[in-house]
């Protein structure tokens, strides 16, 4: 898979149109997924998707191969889509929330029947800052070792395990103040 | 923060994560694993963390663009090479890229309301006989695969219970209304379409 990848984008380098539809079909579900579970808007993801596509057939000469293509290709997709974000909202910061009070964060096992209801993990997914939810994101849809989306997201390795232990927290509280009110 | 606390351990907790993905290196690998063998706090961490991922990779989240964005990238690149005069779109000249797109997205959803408002208002004209039979509205949107046969496109739209209430639209959209929405849900229908993925790129709730 990597060597065909790095084929494509050699091809592409050389203006091979065969080559960006090869690739397009290739990369398009998963870049636009992380776009999508950055922006709550299908039609701006749908840019940032375009936008990104353009940027890898301009730029496949300059890819170096320091990486694999799959993290080029998303951290190039994570940037833009921080770009849409601050365009969206000027002023807005994108990076970190404010850490949370982690005071009566609950258990794990008391959230555990709350994190197994998909309607409620999604709402407390969505309650997340971007910069958690693209590391929860990439580590458990993606799969990708922290190393990796340290590279993607451009961040240092020990900032993407304290994001993900946030985030974690977060959910947490999230899912088990819904387990309070009733709701699940 | 990384100091043992009875049966915590605050830097391993940072690696549940990627242990529970299968993902960490033989050595932080093996370091957890003991530390969940003494640890009941790390056991049920890890069961909560199982339960997240997985719920994650289950979300559905409508079709990608898929062939209908490939085309939108390649009429971008043609135009950026004529702009530029280039061969091959490779300028690294910077290309608004969704300057296009918004306003006919906008005007095709401006048509689809003026329609709407003209069905609306004729319906509601005494003897008016524009009323579909069934009375149902345009519920639902989709695209379909460029090489989606007629063939195909019937089966899927059948098995979904809907009808082509109108389209395309500039974008390639049709608007889809249920033939009978006492038996068949929008849910379903939307289920339904998005299960043929293969046939039907693109499915939302109108």
């Amino acid at each position: 898979m990597t060597q065909d990848d790095r084929e494509l984008l050699n091809r592409m380098a050389k203006g091979d149109q065969s080559a960006l539809d090869a690739f397009y079909r290739l990369y398009e579900g998963r870049v636009y997924r992380f776009i999508r579970s950055k922006l709550n808007d299908s039609f701006d993801a749908s840019d940032v998707l375009n936008e990104v596509m353009f940027e890898v057939w301009r730029n496949a000469s300059r890819f170096e191969g320091r990486s694999s293509v799959s993290t080029w290709v998303l951290g190039i997709a994570h940037h833009k889509t921080i770009d849409r974000i601050r365009r969206r909202k000027p002023g807005e910061s994108v990076e970190l929330d404010p850490e949370m009070a982690e005071d009566d964060v609950p258990d794990a096992a008391e959230t555990l029947s709350a994190a197994q209801d998909a309607k409620q993990v999604r709402h407390c997914v969505d309650q997340l800052s971007e910069a958690h939810r693209s590391v929860v994101h990439l580590a458990f849809f993606e799969d990708l070792p922290y190393g990796e989306i340290a590279g993607i997201v451009g961040c240092p390795e020990g900032t993407v395990k304290t994001r993900m232990f946030h985030a974690k927290k977060a959910l947490m509280k999230c899912l088990a103040g819904l387990k309070e009110m009733g709701l699940s | 923060m990384m100091a043992e606390n009875g049966n915590r351990d605050e830097a391993l907790d940072l690696l549940l994560p990627w242990y529970v993905n299968d993902t960490l290196g033989a050595e932080e690998r093996q370091q957890v694993e003991a530390y969940l063998e003494r640890s009941p706090h790390a056991r049920d961490e890890v069961d909560l963390l199982r339960a997240l991922r997985q719920q994650v990779k289950e979300q559905r989240i409508e079709n990608s663009p898929g062939d209908l964005g490939l085309q939108r990238l390649k009429r971008e690149i043609k135009q950026d090479t004529q702009q530029s005069g280039g061969s091959d779109g490779k300028t690294g000249k910077v290309v608004t890229v969704a300057n296009w797109w918004r306003p006919l997205a906008v005007a095709a959803c401006l048509a689809v309301m003026v329609q709407a408002a003209v069905m609306v208002g004729l319906t509601g004209l005494p003897g008016s006989d524009v009323t579909t039979a069934s009375g149902n509205a345009a519920v639902l949107q989709v695209t379909f695969a460029p090489d989606a046969t007629e063939q195909q496109i019937r089966d899927v739209l059948q098995s979904a219970g809907a009808s082509i209430a109108d389209g395309p639209t500039a974008l390639g959209i049709y608007n889809l209304r249920l033939v009978d929405p006492t038996g068949t849900t929008v849910e379903e229908a939307l289920a339904t379409l998005r299960a043929s993925n293969r046939i039907v790129t693109f499915a939302e709730r109108n």
